[in-house]
């Protein structure tokens, strides 16, 4: 019998056109992933480079997990229709009462549509396969081609995975008799998946999070998460412990849905039903008729296009209410719901575990997601079952036959669908808002609730329902529809493939709208123009729903085709061509705005410039210029009209020993004018590349000076398109929107494959720290040393406008508010502007004036910010150098500039979404004062940068950001102890290990960073931090004040990280200098686990505590790959018993923390309280040490803080 | 009232000729549209009916030109498909009312009066508030003919109402049927020769997608007048009277013998006595004259 089944539903599906179309739609889609990450497209759009092959077994596994996302859907159309095909054409009535058992019944229906399934996921390995053989890729992100690869994906997660979503679809389908039911399981699904990697990000335990997620990829995560590009590239999927359990899990579950589904299966004609049955009742009708008399009351008809339009209206409540009690519907929200339980219970945990307060925009942000994936999935589902909806109730003759015209039908659906949309916004709203209470936080800002909710996402909703309906109307069955659907938009959005850039192009998308409580939703009149466009080709699009609309019984397209050109008719014909003339010629207009009334280049053609203009202009890049002394700036800021106009003066020297004879002037199309006070040639004019070239008539000589002058202004705003950085409140500019001088290196392209294509040389590296040469700029600015600076600043006569240096007079003239500001010191070539309607809190530190400008609502952290600085100025003054201001400001900016903070000197730019709305628990140790930590980082860049500036060289920022980083931490420790340090350091370990992953060249040591954020802040902090614990703080800091002392505010050459190592290597012991080279020199890390812990208590009531550890550590190289040998070959190697392997190490010789620790509460929350904490000297890999304690001990561990860096820092402790 | 139906014609994708260069006119009444199982009734009726578009031909109500302005038409039409459904979990009064829009009563008021009338009459008032996808069949028929009632139609199209109702339902909803006969142009197709006895004053015998009769019930049996014989034969002898005789139809008796009646001009045989014609005899002439 099992065979019969089998092999019937196995050929019924050979036979079956969908099938067919299954592989061919996820063949050509997998094909068009893989072609377009080898580079097969790179003659249309900018060439694809990778620092990772596209085809090592990890990355073919993630990219057919994507593709699995879209397998998933028609999983309930191929398992799920194999007992449903005999329930929908009642089959199941003969079926059932044919001799066959219920196991082989099931088990062969099961297999059959899961073998299906199965081979049409091939079709996503062999697309991939086929794009890789093809000979169009880049054969240097190609690895070789390997089946075993493809294999690997497969058996570990594919199948396993289409196993586990098979037989609960399998089950839910053949229990409900309802194929939909397995649909909606696939939208589950994928909120399950959200869900869970939601609820494990904030898991401490990520053993056991990667167990929980049935689709492996969390276990996967767990073991390759650390995995360097080596690692990426050469190893296969790891079949560790932690995959194989979660895939037996998941498996075994598996197995007991289909053995509960065998029990609960039985060869009924009925369904399950859930809930109560109702009283049978015993129903005997009037079997005695009468004759009746029909006597209709005259009432009246009316056709009119009023009536219609009414009557859409009122029909559309009937559909909206079938929507509402559709359990679909109601399933869908209920899960809505607990996702915005969910995001609302874990609102904000972003920075290091400190929540942020649920101001609106934020708890938009956060549920915000969720609401528009739903509204989006039912948007594209209900427009089918909508136009369906008589059709499958076969109500559809009744219906056809009426006087209602089509246009209010399609109407109707219409509105129901945007009736839908509006009730889940008006959930969405109720939503933030409880969650809101929940966090006890009442400032409820309803005005922005609505215009986000029922203005821009509703405007955005509708152009989908319009597109939803379209599609839909041309299938019969929904699901095809929807699947249709999603793969029209994933097609469609992936046209930048093929070159296609122009936000025009794109479906629903242009300029998007962002909101900040500094600028409300500032200015969305390009967004408007967008979605007026957008719109208009909805309306096209409903005009043709109209004429394909499905009425009656046709026979065919022909048919269908008839009718189109049938009903082609004035009353649809004008509004469809008068909506698509408005959207072509909204079309052009946006063209012409952007190509015509600007220069526009495509992204390839940008790259062919680059490269042209590295050939073209490198040769110039030593060529000597003058350097700029003297800044002065008018600058205007216009916030109403968002405009600026900058007028520009700078004094400049020749401080070099040679006459210059040329000027080398690269600029944006913000340049008005420029003027030299000394008679010049313009000799080459690059209109293209905005590089100027002006050859001075009488060179200018070493120590002379020259004048400059420029106007830079913005070009026009229009409704269409915004050109100007200029907002209504917070206006954030700095001074790079000024020309530059010189060759800008930046524009040359970086990424060695594509300097390939074009005959480029590949990249030379950053410079070395000896770089002579190189040391004659700092990393900050090529064209200046240390500026005088002075500016007016102006600005509307509500606002408060800043930049650094000192308030020197402020006037209103004209309805505008004027600012001067001067900076009595030589500063670096690097200032801001900002404008704004601000609140100021002040306050003294010494005779240093501190300033806060904020928003007029954000006063959550202004006092511990205050104190941040205080606390921040003091310390580094004490322990590197005096301050050398007399004021620091900060200054709120709006998050829709960036969430960051940036100091200039003594004015501080500070994003309202990075601690202006944090809060802060001072008490949960988890949790970092990220508001007190990014202002002392930010003030230690007074010193860290505005002091000690490093050269343009490698390592550079550990000067700067590293070294700031340590400065904060050090406060922060001050301020709050030792404990809250672990959260900083564990998150510090975490990125840096995940940013070494996602390395695009090399890693450097860090003291030859190359600007690598995940180096420079997050290693950076480790270290210095590390350091600091073996050397001592007073120690490291004497060192700090002692490299201060040398280098601040010094000429060329400037300082290197060299110098700064070798100030610190002074300050360490013989014992620890190799601290040194392993951290600042090399790439070390170390894997450091307890492997035994064991105390006994002693007869004086003390307990010795017995730890056997491992310690290993390496070295990597440049790619991530290990090196456990030191320069002579020395490895050190140990083999436990029953492995196979040996534990190798590079030779050590380290101090190691041990520590033992018992739990104390304090304040209700249990903390660690250390019993032993010392460094113990290590030689071997396999060691045992014994310590005594004065209390019973319950944890002990090797490197228990993860002072050092280690991948796996969950083993460093063991409970006893 | 005059439906006038001239050389209409449909080829289903399949081959199927369901009309073939049908003509017929239907004035006021009930006409009854007699023909067996897939001789193209409901095909005829859903183009009437403005659900199925014709290969060629042309259809007429009074003024309307059916093909043409198919909303004209729907305004004046009732229809009653072979099958239907509704939505589930929906009331009868709901739905009517539904209905009642789609037809164009502005007026919630006169909605609520004509649903509360069409109710009555098709005696569905008191299950009202029931949801009609838990209707028996009779009264899911009753509700079909409510809904059809809603826009006071001229033309009114059922397509085998009948079938599978018992006899009660049945009979109510002919004379439900009757009573809407009276003053409007009613078509009803069966294939049940009863109901057109009992109903029509007009009918026609399709098959073929070609009309094959065209008449009154009364002229029909009166043109078999002294054509039809029947004798009892045992069933063994049925083969060699089919050869022999123009058996048109053959009916068992208690005892297992066999009525059978048979269509000739005289008498065929001593044996044979002659019978009163039926409608059913002039139905099943006139197929077998068409074979």
């Amino acid at each position: 019998m099992f065979s019969t089944i089998f092999s019937f539903e196995f050929k019924r599906w050979f036979r079956n056109l969908s099938f067919y179309i299954y592989f061919a739609v996820l063949f050509l889609f997998s094909f068009f992933i893989m072609a377009g990450a080898v580079g097969y497209f790179d003659s249309f759009t900018v060439t694809t480079s990778s620092n990772t092959i596209a085809n090592s077994p990890l990355a073919i596994n993630g990219m057919i997990a994507g593709m699995s996302q879209l397998v998933y859907f028609i999983v309930p159309t191929i398992i799920g229709a194999t007992v449903y095909r005999d329930f929908k054409y009642n089959m199941h009535t003969v079926l059932f009462s044919y001799p066959f058992n219920k196991l082989s019944y099931l088990l062969s229906k099961f297999l059959s549509g899961l073998t299906i399934t199965i081979i049409i996921t091939f079709s996503v390995g062999l697309g991939f396969l086929f794009a890789t053989v093809l000979p169009f890729a880049n054969q240097d992100i190609l690895g070789p081609i390997n089946l075993w690869s493809y294999f690997q994906a497969y058996i570990i997660f594919v199948v396993p995975n289409i196993i586990f979503a098979g037989v609960i679809i399998f089950a839910l389908v053949t229990l409900t008799r309802n194929v939909y039911i397995g649909f909606i399981f696939v939208i589950v699904l994928f909120l399950i998946q959200a869900l869970i990697s939601n609820l494990t990000n904030n898991m401490e335990n990520l053993y056991a999070a990667a167990l929980i997620e049935p689709f492996g990829g969390d276990a996967l995560n767990y073991v390759t998460k650390y995995w360097t590009n080596e690692e990426q590239n050469t190893l296969d999927l790891p079949f560790a412990d932690v995959i194989v359990y979660n895939r037996l899990i998941w498996l075994g579950v598996s197995a007991l849905i289909f053995v509960g589904l065998y029990f609960a299966f039985s060869f009924s004609h009925s369904p399950i039903t859930l809930g109560k049955k109702k009283k049978a009742e015993r129903v005997v009708k009037n079997n005695f008729g009468s004759i009746v008399k029909i006597d209709l009351p005259k009432v009246k008809y009316d056709y009119s296009f009023l009536q219609n339009l009414k009557t859409s209206w009122n029909l559309s409540d009937f559909e909206f209410k079938s929507i509402t009690k559709n359990w679909v519907f109601i399933s869908v929200m209920a899960i809505l719901m607990l996702f915005i339980i969910i995001s609302g219970f874990t609102l904000g945990q972003e920075l290091f575990g400190t929540l942020t307060y649920p101001v609106t925009w934020k708890v938009i942000q956060a549920i915000g997601g969720n609401i528009d994936f739903f509204s989006k999935i039912l948007i594209y589902l209900f427009a089918g079952v909508l136009l369906q909806q008589s059709a499958t109730s076969r109500m559809n003759l009744l219906v056809d036959s009426t006087p209602i015209p089509n246009w209010s039908l399609l109407l109707s659906k219409f509105l129901a669908l945007v009736k839908m949309t509006l009730l889940i916004m008006v959930i969405g709203i109720i939503s933030c808002v409880l969650v809101q209470i929940y966090h006890g936080f009442y400032d409820f800002d309803f005005a922005q609730y609505i215009k986000e909710f029922f203005g821009f996402r509703l405007i955005i909703s509708i152009i989908l329902i319009f597109f939803a309906l379209f599609i839909q109307s041309l299938f019969k069955n929904y699901l095809a529809g929807f699947f249709t659907i999603l793969v029209i938009l994933i097609a469609w959005n992936s046209l930048g493939f093929i070159g296609i850039e122009q936000p025009y192009f794109f479906f629903n998308s242009g300029s998007d709208y962002s909101y900040s409580d500094m600028n409300g939703f500032g200015n969305i009149n390009n967004f408007i123009a967008y979605k007026i466009y957008w719109m208009l080709f909805g309306f096209v699009l409903f005009g043709l729903t109209l004429l394909f609309w499905r009425r009656g019984i046709l026979s065919g397209i022909k048919e269908r085709m008839r009718n189109v050109s049938a009903r082609f008719k004035a009353p649809i014909a004008i509004p469809v061509i008068a909506s698509l003339l408005g959207f072509l010629f909204l079309g052009y207009s946006f063209y012409r705005e952007n190509t015509k009334k600007e220069v526009y280049y495509s992204s390839q053609e940008r790259e062919v410039q680059s490269a042209d203009f590295e050939k073209k202009y490198k040769k110039f890049e030593h060529y000597p210029q003058p350097r700029i002394v003297d800044v002065n700036v008018a600058m205007e800021i216009f916030p109403k009209e968002r405009n600026y106009k900058a007028t520009v003066k700078y004094i400049m020297v020749n401080k070099t020993n040679k006459p210059i004879d040329s000027l080398f002037i690269n600029y944006g199309k913000n340049l008005k004018e420029i003027k030299f006070e000394a008679s010049n040639k313009l000799v080459s004019n690059d209109t293209v590349m905005d590089f100027d070239i002006y050859k001075l008539d009488k060179p200018l000589q070493p120590k002379d000076t020259l004048k400059v002058s420029f106007i830079v202004q913005n070009e026009e705003n229009s409704f269409l398109k915004d050109r100007s950085p200029v907002i209504e409140n917070g206006t954030f500019l700095n001074n790079g929107i000024f020309p530059s001088f010189g060759y800008p290196e930046s524009v040359e392209l970086f990424d060695n494959d594509v300097r390939k294509k074009y005959n480029l040389k590949p990249k030379e590296r950053m410079p070395l720290p000896t770089d002579s040469i190189a040391r004659q700029n700092t990393y900050i600015s090529n064209e200046a040393d240390w500026i005088t600076f002075e500016t007016i600043v102006s600005t509307s006569d509500d606002q408060t406008a800043i930049a650094p240096g000192y308030l020197q007079k402020q006037w209103k003239k004209d309805g505008r508010n004027y600012f001067h500001y001067k900076m009595d010191r030589p500063m670096l070539n690097f200032y801001a502007f900002n404008s704004g309607r601000y609140e100021v809190k002040r306050d003294k530190w010494n005779d240093v004036n501190l300033e806060i400008y904020y928003h007029k609502n954000h006063t959550y952290n202004l006092d511990r910010m205050m104190d941040a600085m205080k606390k921040s100025l003091a310390y580094y003054s004490e322990n590197f150098s005096p301050y050398q201001h007399k004021q620091a400001r900060i200054i709120e900016f709006p998050n829709m500039m960036g969430t960051f903070a940036q100091s200039f000197a003594n004015t501080i730019p500070f994003s309202e979404a990075i601690g202006f709305i944090a809060k802060v628990d001072e008490e949960n140790p988890d949790a970092v004062d990220y508001p007190f930590s990014v202002v002392s980082h930010e003030i230690a860049h007074q010193w860290w940068a505005h002091q000690v500036i490093g050269a343009n060289v490698q390592g550079a920022t550990l000067l700067s950001e590293s070294l700031s980083e340590y400065s904060s931490l050090k406060v922060l420790e001050h301020q709050y102890g030792k404990p809250q340090m672990r959260r900083f350091l564990k998150d510090a370990l975490d990125n840096y290990l995940q940013g070494r992953t996602f390395e695009w060249k090399e890693e450097k040591p860090l003291m030859y960073n190359e600007n690598q954020q995940y180096i420079h802040y997050n290693k950076g902090s480790l270290v210095l931090y590390a350091l600091s614990d073996y050397i001592g703080e007073k120690n490291m800091n004497n060192a700090l004040k002692k490299y201060v002392q040398k280098v601040a505010f010094q000429e060329a050459p400037y300082t290197n990280s060299i110098e700064l190592v070798n100030e610190l290597r002074a300050a360490t012991p013989d014992s620890l200098k190799y601290i040194i080279n392993d951290m600042f020199e090399t790439i070390t890390l170390y894997d450091n686990k307890v492997t035994k812990a064991t105390s006994k208590k002693l007869p004086n009531g003390k307990y010795e505590v017995t730890i056997e550890f491992d310690v290993s550590k390496y070295k990597a190289n440049k790619d991530g790959k290990r090196i456990f040998a030191d320069r002579n070959g020395k490895t050190l190697k140990a083999t436990k018993k029953g492995k196979k392997y040996a534990t190798e190490s590079y030779p050590l010789n380290d101090y190691i923390e041990i520590g033992v620790f018992t739990e104390e509460t304090i304040k209700g929350k249990k903390r660690d309280k250390e019993l032993h904490l010392k460094k113990v000297k290590i030689t071997g890999i396999e060691n045992k040490v014994k310590v005594i304690v004065n209390e019973k001990p319950l944890e002990a561990g090797v490197d228990p803080y993860n002072k050092l860096i280690d991948t796996q820092s969950d083993d460093n402790r063991m409970k006893m | 009232m005059k439906l006038q139906i001239a050389n209409l014609t449909k080829t289903y994708s399949n081959g199927v000729k369901a009309l073939d260069n049908l003509n017929l006119e239907i004035g006021t009444g009930m006409f009854g549209l007699l023909g067996p199982n897939g001789a193209g009734k409901s095909s005829l009726m859903r183009t009437i009916a403005t659900i199925q578009k014709p290969d060629s031909g042309s259809i007429s109500f009074d003024e309307i030109n059916v093909l043409e302005d198919q909303n004209a038409l729907r305004k004046v039409l009732g229809y009653l498909p072979q099958e239907f459904g509704v939505y589930p979990n929906m009331s009868a009064e709901r739905l009517l009312d539904y209905f009642a829009q789609l037809k164009g009563i502005s007026s919630s008021n006169d909605r609520k009066a004509i649903v509360k009338q069409v109710l009555e009459v098709t005696n569905l008032w008191e299950v009202r508030k029931k949801s009609v996808s838990g209707y028996s069949g009779g009264m899911k028929q009753r509700f079909g003919i409510a809904q059809l009632l809603l826009n006071n139609p001229k033309l009114i199209i059922v397509d085998e109402p009948t079938a599978g109702l018992d006899p009660a339902e049945r009979h109510r909803f002919l004379n439900v049927l009757r009573e809407i006969g009276t003053n409007h142009t009613v078509i009803f197709s069966t294939h049940i020769v009863d109901d057109v006895k009992e109903l029509c004053n007009d009918l026609a015998i399709l098959n073929g997608g070609k009309i094959l009769y065209r008449g009154t019930p009364t002229e029909a049996t009166k043109e078999l007048e002294g054509k039809i014989w029947m004798r009892i034969v045992e069933r063994d002898e049925l083969e060699k009277f089919e050869k022999e005789f123009n058996i048109i139809s053959s009916n068992y008796n208690q005892d297992n013998t066999l009525n059978i009646r048979v269509f000739s001009e005289t008498k065929p045989d001593e044996t044979f006595v002659q019978a009163t014609p039926h409608l059913e005899d002039v139905y099943f002439v006139t197929l077998k004259k068409d074979n």
